[in-house]
């Protein structure tokens, strides 16, 4: 009961947000949001909202910080997919990702087609398609009945097999990567983790970057273009 | 000789009758002017004497009309008339206009001290009164200034170029003003001396002010004014427009000039001294400048202030009209959007039409023209659009709104222009001159208008922060009862197959309760008259049990082969050879038609019996 009442709140609190939003009042909006989060719970249309506001308050660092942080779980939804690129066009830093080869650029389109936790379920249903399908032929066969359902089986089972390498693959970058968001207007990257080192090149407000690894206070980061630089941790934020 | 003599007469005739027409309209035109152009000043020439000075009195009557009346002197009874009335007429054409005036001249002698008022002379014109204005007259025991006398004989240079004979006033018609509100500074400047020219030094810097400078003539216009009753020329040498563009205490900046005076030569002077003055005096420069002037610029209210209000300031109209409002497709139409009115229009923004997107909008050609000769600056600016409309149909071009302050009502004020209904037909194809395509035009993609983000998202199903949907118990669950089933199934399957497969294993299973049957059946016969019948049950239930038991076919059931076999299955010899007996005892009986009773029946059926269930233990 307590639990339902707590369920019904966050959804009123969700809908005063959209509402003042609505208004045009996006600190208000952002208040009602941000009360969600300290409640303990998350989704990802709740990251999309936030973000929007964020970039109506012009504050694009941390619309686009929340914008990935969606992406996490809505991830190749098609309003989030545009604003992300609408964003994008208004940031500093342009960054071209080099021309990939076909295969591995199928590859990453296939990894975020779908975000995980709906490529999961389709994971699991594809399986016990795959299994069923397998104990029919079986049920059949030990007869001596012949082959049945050859066709469907097989696809089935090279379907599942894509989504089970997808989803180990995403797992995996889950567990592994670490992106973040920079926060300030403008960062100097250094060659080394220390203040004072060569500077490397600089970067601005709401580029993302991946994280390679870490050093104190210090964190390596990798760009999409292949740079690398390193830079204090209080500059950005991680997803 | 006669014959020249006509033309000449007629010629010499017309000459004298046109002068007698031009002397006629030059004496009734003036008869014929009104009594209002009359105009009646009283001067003095100082208004601050002693008690035992004199002073000039003078009333100045000019008109247009030849004939001026007599004037009504007014009571002269604080003073006496030393001298008086004197008279001096004057006629001046200017522009093809004459001009008459009348001096009447008084010398009068205070009889007391005190402040006195001479009160306004009055003239009486068709029934119209018209009446002098008053002049105050200070009198005091001693001389205040030296008297001024007869400035023809007594002036020194220096006393004639005093601040009282010549002097710049800078005169605004506003000491407070809002933002951007139009103040109009005229500087004049007074003089009573001879003034030769002049030359500004320094143009006022006005700092915090957008200027606009009027248009004046080259030559100043002298016009007279009387100041406390004494007559001065007056020229105004400079007006400006200006608009603060900040608030608070603004100062308008003194303007300084140089004038080059003439000055009456001393008479007095020895004979060389004037020898080398001019004739008729002497050239003085003399520098003066304004006083400055201080501002007070109050901000625009933030009452009422409309939405679209983009600082204009002042008294605007404005008009938006189309040339054409039926065309046809791909015809041209001009749309002018003409603002005018009072006030900086040069820093005005045009308000910008909202066109439907089917009809392409070029650049707008936008003149402004500012009129600096009137009594305030007032312009026009105007923006012309070439409109082309691509596509038939029924267009509105929606109202245009402009909003400005006006000081004077202190009020904004909105202006909203009508809307432009436009009715665009579809240019035929066969039209000659068009080389479009039909349809040509028609046919585009939806055009994107603007770019924004995408709106938020209403509704979310929320999840405790932090949950990894990889590791959560659902779809662990799922996944291991998915694989839990199926592999009981595999088994379940697979045992059944063996099952059902394998018959023999069936047969040698069942064998027992096979070879039960037989034996029951046979039973039936211990007492049946056919004994043939009874023995084949018996060989029949003993070969069946073998045969089911040991996966045989009939055929192979000859006593080696069961031998053999049953000896493979390490079965006891003296059980074999109880069966074998057992089935050879049988067969005989069957077969050789022996005579046996119940009790041998008995005995063989008993002994199948016994070594069948022997047998079911050891196989």
């Amino acid at each position: 009961m307590v639990n339902f009442l707590a369920a019904s709140n966050r959804a009123e609190e969700f809908q005063i947000g959209n509402e003042r939003y609505q208004q045009g009042a996006y600190e208000e909006a952002l208040q009602h949001y941000y009360q969600i989060l300290s409640d303990g719970y998350e989704s990802g249309a709740l990251y999309f909202n936030i973000g929007n506001t964020y970039y109506k308050l012009d504050q694009l660092g941390k619309a686009r910080l929340y914008y990935e942080r969606a992406a996490k779980f809505m991830e190749g939804d098609e309003s989030l997919t545009e604003n992300i690129n609408i964003l994008r066009l208004r940031l500093v830093d342009q960054i071209e990702p080099p021309p990939q080869f076909f295969l591995s650029a199928w590859w990453q389109y296939a990894i975020n087609f779908l975000p995980l936790n709906a490529l999961i379920w389709i994971e699991v249903i594809l399986l016990w398609l795959v299994l069923i399908l397998l104990s029919i032929r079986i049920y059949y066969r030990s007869r001596g009945r012949g082959t049945r359902l050859s066709l469907p089986y097989h696809t089935a089972l090279v379907i599942f097999i894509a989504a089970t390498l997808i989803c180990i693959q995403k797992i995996y970058n889950l567990e592994t990567e670490r992106h973040g968001v920079i926060m300030k207007p403008s960062v100097t990257l250094f060659a080394e983790p220390k203040q004072g080192g060569t500077e490397v090149f600089v970067l601005h407000e709401g580029t993302k970057v991946k994280i390679e690894r870490q050093n104190q206070n210090w964190f390596e980061i990798r760009l999409e273009d292949g740079k690398t630089g390193w830079l204090e941790g209080d500059h950005f934020e991680i997803i | 000789m006669a014959d020249n003599a006509g033309p000449e007469r007629i010629g010499k005739m017309r000459r004298v009758s046109a002068l007698v027409i031009w002397l006629g309209i030059i004496l009734v035109i003036p008869l014929l002017s009104d009594a209002q152009d009359v105009r009646l000043t009283a001067t003095v020439n100082r208004n601050e004497v002693g008690l035992n000075d004199q002073f000039q009195y003078s009333v100045d009557v000019s008109g247009k009309s030849t004939s001026l009346p007599d004037v009504q002197f007014p009571d002269f009874s604080d003073f006496y008339v030393l001298s008086g009335p004197n008279t001096s007429t004057s006629i001046q054409w200017v522009n093809g206009v004459m001009t008459s005036s009348k001096t009447f001249s008084f010398f009068l002698q205070p009889r007391q001290e005190g402040r006195f008022t001479v009160a306004p002379a009055s003239i009486t014109i068709s029934g119209k009164t018209i009446s002098s204005n008053e002049i105050l007259i200070n009198v005091k025991k001693e001389t205040a200034t030296p008297a001024p006398a007869d400035p023809q004989t007594r002036r020194s240079p220096g006393d004639e170029i005093s601040a009282d004979n010549l002097f710049l006033v800078a005169r605004v018609d506003r000491i407070s003003a809002f933002l951007r509100q139009q103040i109009i500074v005229e500087y004049k400047l007074y003089f009573r001396v001879n003034v030769r020219g002049y030359n500004i030094d320094k143009l006022p810097a006005n700092a915090g002010f957008w200027t606009e400078d009027f248009k004046m003539p080259a030559q100043p216009i002298i016009e007279n004014e009387v100041i406390n009753g004494i007559n001065y020329n007056v020229a105004t040498l400079k007006r400006v427009a200006l608009f603060p563009t900040q608030v608070g205490e603004l100062t308008i900046e003194p303007m300084q000039v140089t004038l080059e005076t003439l000055v009456q030569t001393r008479r007095q002077r020895s004979l060389f001294d004037s020898f080398f003055d001019d004739p008729f005096g002497r050239t003085v420069q003399k520098t003066i400048s304004s006083k400055p002037l201080t501002i007070r610029v109050k901000p625009l209210p933030e009452e009422g202030r409309p939405i679209g209000f983009n600082g204009a300031v002042g008294n605007y109209r404005l008009s938006v009209s189309a040339d054409k409002r039926e065309v046809l497709t791909n015809e041209a139409i001009s749309l002018k959007v003409v603002l005018s009115g009072t006030g900086n229009i040069k820093l005005v923004d045009l308000p910008i039409p909202v066109i439907p997107s089917d009809i392409e909008k070029y650049e707008p050609k936008i003149s402004s023209d500012v009129k600096t000769d009137g009594n305030t600056i007032t312009g026009v600016k105007s923006a012309e659009y070439i409109l082309i409309p691509r596509i038939e149909g029924q267009y509105q071009i929606k109202p245009i709104r402009f909003s400005f302050f006006d000081p004077s009502a202190q009020k904004y004020h909105t202006l909203s222009s009508a809307a432009i209904d436009l009715n665009i037909e579809k240019r035929s194809g066969t039209i000659a001159g068009s080389t479009l395509q039909p349809g040509g035009f028609s046919r585009q993609q939806v055009k994107l208008l603007g770019q924004d983000i995408r709106f938020i998202k209403e509704f979310s199903e929320f999840r405790p922060t932090g949950q990894r949907i990889h590791l959560s118990l659902p779809i662990w669950a799922s996944i291991l009862s998915g694989i839990i089933l199926f592999i009981g199934f595999v088994a379940i399957n697979s045992y059944q197959v063996k099952l059902s497969s394998n018959e023999l294993l069936l047969r040698s299973r069942k064998a027992g309760k096979h070879a039960a049957k037989i034996l029951s059946a046979a039973k039936k016969q211990l007492n049946a008259s056919d004994q043939s019948a009874f023995y084949k049950a018996i060989s029949l239930a003993l070969q069946v049990f073998v045969r089911d038991k040991l996966g045989l076919e009939l055929t192979e059931l000859s006593t080696e082969n069961v031998r053999r076999v049953l000896e493979k299955r390490q079965i006891n010899n003296s059980e074999i050879e109880d069966y074998l007996s057992v089935l050879q005892e049988s067969d005989l009986r069957q077969f050789a038609n022996m005579i046996s009773n119940a009790d041998d029946r008995k005995e063989i059926y008993n002994r199948a019996r016994d070594i069948l269930t022997r047998l079911e233990k050891w196989i």
